[in-house]
């Protein structure tokens, strides 16, 4: 039976529970429902709820473990028509089904609120039994201090993560050196300086940026700011006179991705920064004016020393976005895994390399396959440990002015 | 008698508010360097938006326009309905390799009737010009309606994604030397052609509902399809994260004691939020792709997998 129907029979036990549970709180007074404990919908909702939610979780469940159609139809549908006969058992004059429905109401917000968790677990879990399979069939010494990144799918291949790490750092620190000056000017400005119609206006201008897909900044990168960089920095630029060919030899750079990237961010660091700075309470300006100092000077000596946990909070998380981010890199950055300082030589990122290590032709068993698994650990871990990081300071911060 | 006449005050040298000392001047300055450089990142940040919003727009706006030709197609019955049943199963037997020609021949005499200049005398060097895709335009249109066959039919078909190309810049004189997919003499009578008003173009609405396209047929691409794709996938998205993040949102805000669980769930959602999305996408890797069920479908999950 598809599970559209078993649904939809669920669906319809329920309706049904409501209104006979309604019924029956109703006839157990005879009709005068100020004898009730509780309003006689509680009544309803609780048989509702009663027959449709351990059915539903009966259903994912088995759904989940595999189970076969008629035993999936049959359990779930017995599921229902249990919790909807001891609900409607329960139903007396006397019967809280008011604090019935809280609770179940409350249960269910927990349960929400539990996802976050379990998709966490499911990300580690998901990733850590493939980790594991990985350093057993290639040394994780090997993996994580090697300087070699060569990866054949016909086996013995180096893979050692070091320069991936060292292209996703570097291209994610010229993303914030452009996007960290021009996003907290912008915060200050926005915060301090500009009138209301004025910040009205640039605030969501601003935040214009934040809202368009990665793809179409790696689009930008590859078609515009790349081949604009080759023109200045590369073999027919300027530069061709200092070195041989320029310093750029291809229109893919860490510059490349990391100025897109930077414009991206630049968003994230005003926006939160703006809030933080407007989170700095009235009076420290006020005393900062009292004293003679102008608006520079209170923002320089007061308000950012105080906001400056917030602020380098804002930064962390940006940053944590800069490492995570994955198409700018796979069309800007190129694809060569390479230790160099030039910031005009193509390198590429830990999470690029997991798009190509997985869309490769590589068997699944193969480490060719599964170091994947093991870059988006180290990936994750080093997010969560920057997040953590980031949302202490924050924590911290708050607690200064509440 | 008194001091005072006697050691007059020397009077301070005279400072008015209005006259600034270096000090004060200096402090204005960096003042106004600061308010300059606030006005600067903004200007920047603005700047970057408009840089690319119009490199989108410019990039972009061409493929709403698609060059197009009109040609009227003989449907030589002798060609496409070689037993001459009008039986549809026959019919689907011909295939787009018997009706390109047709096409070609169809172009060609437009050639000829507006006296164009060229070099090209035979039907089969116009090929060129024409998209892939016509011969099955053409095709599905003769199924749908087989009382067209043996009558000549006005059809508006999509030229060659070079003839595109030429005709928006993209594709120069000087550079198709190598290219086997077009020819010099070929771009000559694209430019008579389009003189004579047979060549032109139109917009494409193809580009908003079509479906993507295969490198041997890039004119017919379209995003209809995988604009689709992403509705559907809004859609899924919004359904499962908007009860959950609403439901979780009430439950931190009105209900949850200040604890330990509280405070573990909302590191969590903070933390999700900037967990890199290829993470989870290899969190979908894991557990849909390689789960058992999806591994080893039963008959009814066709839908979930």
């Amino acid at each position: 039976m598809p599970v559209f129907w078993i649904i939809a029979i669920m669906l319809a036990l329920a309706v049904t529970g409501f209104a006979m549970g309604r019924a029956k709180a109703l006839r157990s007074v005879g009709g005068d429902r100020r004898l009730l404990h509780s309003l006689p919908f509680y009544a309803g909702a609780l048989i509702a709820m009663a027959s449709f939610i351990p059915a539903l979780i009966m259903l994912v469940l088995l759904l989940a473990l595999q189970a076969s159609s008629l035993l999936l139809a049959g359990a779930t549908i017995l599921a229902a028509l249990v919790g909807f006969a001891i609900s409607l058992r329960l139903i007396s004059q006397d019967f809280r089904a008011r604090n019935a429905v809280e609770a179940g109401v409350r249960a269910l917000l927990i349960a929400a609120a539990s996802v976050a968790i379990l998709t966490t677990v499911g990300i580690v879990l998901s990733l850590i039994f493939n980790t594991i399979e990985f350093f057993g069939l290639y040394p994780a010494s090997n993996f994580f201090l090697g300087m070699n990144w060569t990866p054949s799918f016909g086996g013995g291949s180096d893979l050692g993560i070091l320069p991936l790490i060292w292209g996703t750092l570097y291209i994610s620190f010229i993303a914030l050196l452009v996007a960290v000056p021009i996003g907290l000017y912008a915060a200050v400005y926005l915060s301090e300086y500009a009138s209301h119609p004025v910040r009205s206006i640039v605030k969501p201008l601003l935040e214009v940026l934040a809202g368009i897909p990665t793809i179409v900044y790696g689009l930008f990168a590859l078609l515009t700011v790349g081949p604009f960089l080759m023109s200045i920095f590369g073999p027919n630029g300027p530069t061709a006179a200092i070195a041989e060919n320029g310093w750029m030899h291809a229109g893919t750079a860490v510059m490349t991705a990391g100025l897109v990237m930077g414009i991206m961010l630049i968003p994230f660091v005003s926006s939160l920064s703006d809030d933080i700075i407007n989170a700095v309470p009235q009076s420290l300006r006020d005393g900062s004016y009292g004293l003679g100092a102008t608006k520079s000077e209170t923002i320089k000596q007061v308000i950012l020393p105080a906001a400056l946990p917030g602020i380098v909070g804002a930064i962390l998380l940006a940053a944590s976005r800069a490492i995570g981010e994955t198409m700018i890199v796979v069309l800007g950055a190129g694809a060569a895994a390479r230790l160099s300082l030039n910031p005009f030589d193509a390198m590429t990122t830990v999470t690029a390399k997991i798009v190509s290590q997985l869309t490769g032709d590589a068997d699944f068993a193969s480490p060719e396959a599964l170091v994947a698994f093991a870059l988006a650990m180290t990936l994750f871990v080093i997010t969560l440990c920057l997040n953590i990081f980031a949302l202490w300071i924050v924590r911290k911060y708050r607690e200064q002015y509440e | 008698m008194s001091d005072a006449t006697h050691s007059a005050p020397q009077k301070p040298a005279a400072r008015s508010l209005h006259q600034l000392d270096t000090r004060t001047k200096r402090r204005n300055a960096s003042e106004t360097r600061f308010k300059v450089m606030g006005i600067a990142a903004i200007s920047v940040g603005l700047a970057f938006l408009v840089l690319l919003l119009t490199t989108i727009i410019l990039n972009g706006a061409s493929a709403f326009q698609q060059t197009f030709i009109n040609v009227p197609v003989y449907l030589d019955p002798a060609k496409i309905d070689k037993k001459g049943n009008r039986d549809p199963a026959d019919l689907k037997k011909a295939t787009t390799f018997t009706y390109a020609p047709l096409i070609q021949k169809g172009l060609l005499e437009v050639v000829e009737k507006a006296g164009l200049e060229t070099d090209l005398s035979k039907a089969k060097e116009l090929k060129n010009l024409i998209s892939a895709s016509a011969a099955a335009q053409v095709r599905d249109q003769v199924l749908a309606d087989p009382a067209l066959i043996g009558q000549t039919v006005d059809f508006k078909i999509l030229a060659s994604s070079r003839v595109d190309g030429y005709l928006k810049g993209r594709v120069h004189r000087d550079e198709i030397a190598k290219d086997k997919n077009i020819n010099v003499a070929q771009l000559d009578l694209t430019d008579a052609l389009l003189k004579a008003g047979v060549v032109h173009k139109g917009f494409n609405w193809n580009f908003i509902f079509g479906s993507d396209a295969s490198d041997s047929r890039a004119e017919q691409a379209g995003l209809g399809v995988s604009m689709l794709g992403s509705f559907y996938m809004m859609l899924v998205v919004l359904v499962l994260a908007l009860p959950i993040g609403v439901a979780a949102s009430i439950y931190l805000e009105e209900f949850a004691a200040k604890n330990r669980f509280t405070d573990l769930i909302e590191v969590n959602i903070s933390n999700l939020a900037a967990v890199p999305s290829i993470v989870f996408g290899i969190l979908g890797l894991a557990v849909f792709i390689s789960s058992p069920i999806c591994r080893n479908p039963p008959h009814w999950s066709v839908v979930w997998c």
